[in-house]
């Protein structure tokens, strides 16, 4: 397994860390905020910096060259994901990769090349709807259901916590057409329109500042829907009763980003807390001469270069074919985001402590990354939940 | 094609050698020996007091000399494979699949080899190396004093020159297997009036057999073990056994230190691996569970955390691997996994010690299996993990001070 970086990551990581440092960097995060809550702007979507990502052609990152997506892998996936993580820059790259997998894992041929290029050049936005309220991380529970209507389909039910879903022109809703609540199969994905009546979505105020939404839906949808313009496609996502398999893959790759973005964060976390250390003096010294900070610190330098090692192996082995000595790809992806998680919020927790008195203001920067955990460990399965999600696929 | 009569420069691909490799080891390890990798036995540490090795363990030890294999990336000069690292890996990775063990374990090989190839004269390649591949000689490590533990600068046994020799007065502590040991590398003490401790230091191979050199095995609170005090009194070492310079042996004795980091980093990833079932199993024989998902959710959770931090581990071995065949040698990466791997180690006994329960309090006698009594020492034992070898508040010095620029 090859554990180091090959030129063209390295290189992809520089370009995307330059760009959000200079895009996406905190000043910018701010300004966004104020403006918010100030009632200026009600933009969920960072326009301009979505803009520069578009010119990279990253909304079409992990999507098929044949798609009309850059054809690249895993590997690059947790590279984009972690340098942007750094600065907790707030882009719908994930969740706009992760519908873009679905629909290349689930789709017909026809829904593929009516959707996945406009979703590449970043002009059609998309997010998976995940979550119902009582069912936790568990997203195959469904209460949302879809019932056959004429030709078309009637869905109902509530999603909560719809990643980037403010600014989405489609949702991809599972929602249960068989079967008892529990159970995988029965299960069928529906491309929903946003901009039809019966689709509000309602904003969330995160504290993480991220874009999300509570998406109560009642809509009877036609048997087929023009998306951004392209030719009218049937509305069922791949076959009826058969939309859990094809979710895994996106779930897996939505997973190994929120593990990459939380390592990002977690090590500019130590970054910004190391800076301060070395800059702050107290008792004629720096902090960094002081022993116990020392070891706090390298405490959580060892807690994340063990998770770095964790989402590259996951990332690596993501696509490769099952090895003896390898777990699965779902038991390598929850081992990363539980570590790379639980990494995070001590970097984050020990960076406040290490900030002293200002580490709990609003002014600096390092509670964002508090707030940022929060956020990242309750999105797609907390470490917990991943772990018993190992625990599971390794038979104990 | 592997014969020594028949060595030529390897051109072949890695694949290619690989597939060479595996066909030779089926051809030459003797079947006693597979499987016994993990166990009790780790290797035959060879030297002049060593009791006769198993029949078979001498054929396997002899088989790979033939074609350089107890030190396959060492010169052929010295008896070595001549091989790169890459391809040394390759001939371990396989000897690991197979669950076979080293033709030769040891200091030797660990520990003083790659620092006299590095450091030494010719004179004392020529004198150390070939004996060390063969397994005929056997080293310890003179370092640790009773004053001079983490302070290891701070040490005290004195070398004063007395023509072309040095007189050497004083005592090491924590000499692994000294009383098995025919020679020891120890840092001595050459000038006790110099402006810094370090610069007094001279890095020393000494005789065991040589007259005043005597050893006393230390018990631990696992019980024996292989550890011993030696203790020197007016022993006589000729000059040429200086290796650097002399008062420079701090600089050396420092990077060996980086080897033996390396050394139990590897030497823990096997034992840590073979955890990652025996903990399961412990937890079924404690929760009568043969098969399927374990009935106690919070047990599950403790042991998804030690395996997940295991792979962790060692995937991060394999970078800090990967990274030192691209830039040389072991660099302050190697404090991570000494500080992590010793915690895996901790955990993983005190997990084994509560899945034990009532069972895990013995010491001797039949109230108590051999297994049970092993693993109580065993977890006794894993105490010393985050001491020896750098304890683990030095690791932190080290990587806070080397890695994240805090001083």
């Amino acid at each position: 397994m090859n554990m180091l970086p090959n030129d063209e990551e390295q290189l992809l990581e520089k370009t995307i860390q330059r760009l959000a440092e200079t895009h996406a960097g905190f000043e910018h995060f701010r300004a966004r905020r104020r403006s918010l809550a100030a009632g200026e702007s009600t933009a969920a979507l960072d326009r301009a910096l979505w803009n520069r990502l578009v010119e990279l052609g990253l909304p079409g990152l992990a999507i098929a060259e044949a798609d009309g997506g850059l054809g690249l892998g895993a590997s690059e996936w947790a590279v984009a994901h972690e340098a942007l993580g750094r600065t907790l820059a707030p882009t719908p790259l994930l969740s706009s990769g992760t519908a873009a997998r679905a629909i290349a894992d689930a789709g017909t041929a026809e829904q593929r090349a009516a959707l996945l290029p406009a979703i590449a050049e970043g002009c059609l936005r998309a997010t998976i709807a995940w979550g119902e309220r009582h069912h936790r991380y568990d997203w195959w529970r469904c209460r949302t259901t879809a019932k056959s209507a004429g030709d078309g389909w009637r869905v109902t039910g509530e999603k909560v916590h719809v990643a980037d879903a403010n600014d989405a022109d489609v949702l991809i809703v599972p929602a249960r057409t068989n079967g008892p609540e529990s159970s995988r199969d029965g299960l069928s994905l529906f491309l929903v329109p946003t901009n039809v009546p019966g689709v509000t979505c309602t904003a969330q105020r995160r504290v993480d500042d991220r874009d999300a939404a509570t998406v109560s839906i009642d809509v009877t949808l036609p048997a087929t829907h023009a998306f951004a313009g392209s030719v009218p496609i049937p509305v069922v996502l791949g076959t009826i009763d058969a939309g859990a398999a094809p979710l895994e893959g996106a779930f897996d790759l939505a997973v190994l980003g929120l593990a990459a973005e939380a390592l990002g964060a977690a090590t500019h976390a130590l970054d910004i807390s190391l800076e301060y250390l070395r800059g702050r003096h107290q008792f004629g010294a720096p902090l960094s001469s002081f022993q116990a900070l020392q070891h706090r610190a390298a405490k959580v330098f060892v807690a994340i270069e063990l998770a770095r090692s964790m989402v590259r192996a996951a990332a690596v082995s993501f696509d490769a074919a099952p090895a003896d000595e390898t777990p699965s790809r779902a038991a390598m992806v929850s081992a990363a985001k539980a570590k790379a998680s639980d990494a995070l919020d001590l970097a984050a927790r020990e960076g406040i402590q290490f900030h002293g008195g200002v580490g709990v203001t609003d002014e600096y920067d390092i509670g964002f990354y508090l707030k940022r955990h929060r956020g990242l460990d309750t999105t797609l399965g907390d470490a917990k939940w991943h772990r018993r999600r190992w625990a599971d696929a390794q038979g104990f | 094609m592997l014969s020594r009569a028949h060595r030529r420069p390897v051109t072949d691909s890695l694949d290619d050698f690989r597939e060479d490799a595996r066909r030779w080891i089926r051809d030459h390890a003797p079947a006693s020996l597979y499987g016994t990798r993990s166990g009790r036995f780790d290797g035959y540490w060879g030297g002049k007091k060593a009791a006769e090795p198993a029949p078979d363990v001498r054929a396997w030890l002899h088989a790979c000399l033939d074609v350089g294999w107890t030190a396959p990336d060492w010169p052929t000069a010295y008896g070595g494979g001549g091989l790169s690292r890459q391809h040394a890996e390759v001939i371990n990775a396989l000897l690991v699949e197979a669950q076979l063990p080293p033709p030769v374990v040891g200091f030797g090989l660990a520990m003083i080899g790659p620092t006299l190839l590095d450091y030494g004269t010719e004179a004392q390649r020529e004198a150390h190396i070939p004996p060390i591949v063969r397994g005929e000689i056997r080293w310890c490590q003179g370092y640790s004093e009773p004053s001079a533990g983490s302070d290891l600068a701070a040490l005290s046994t004195r070398a004063e020159r007395d023509g072309d020799t040095f007189v050497v007065n004083g005592q090491k502590v924590w000499t692994s297997h000294a009383d098995r040991s025919d020679w020891i590398f120890a840092l001595v003490r050459t000038n006790p009036n110099a402006p810094k401790k370090q610069a007094g230091i001279t890095f020393l191979l000494i005789d065991m057999e040589s007259e005043g050199v005597s050893t006393r095995p230390i018990a631990l609170i696992s019980g024996a073990s292989p550890f011993c005090e030696t203790f020197f009194e007016d022993v006589r070492v000729p000059v040429g056994n200086v290796v650097g310079t002399i008062d420079d042996g701090w600089r050396v004795g420092k990077a060996l230190l980086g080897y033996e980091r390396s050394m139990i980093g590897s030497a823990i990833s096997g034992q840590l691996r073979a955890a990652r079932e025996e903990l399961v199993g412990l937890a079924r024989d404690a929760t009568e569970t043969p098969e399927g998902p374990l009935p106690d959710a919070g047990l599950r959770d403790r042991l998804a955390r030690w395996q997940i931090d295991e792979r962790c581990f060692a995937a991060t071995l394999d970078r800090v691997v990967q990274a030192m065949k691209a830039g040389g040698a072991p660099g302050p990466e190697s404090s991570i996994l000494k500080v992590a791997g010793s915690d895996l180690k901790q955990t993983r006994w005190s997990l084994a010690m509560e899945l034990l329960g009532p069972q895990s309090a013995g010491w001797d006698g039949d109230a108590w299996t051999d297994e049970e009594r092993q693993m109580t020492r065993d977890w006794l034992r894993s105490r010393a993990n985050s001491i020896e070898g750098g304890t683990s508040e030095i690791q932190l010095n080290i990587m806070a001070k080397h890695v994240l620029g805090l001083r």
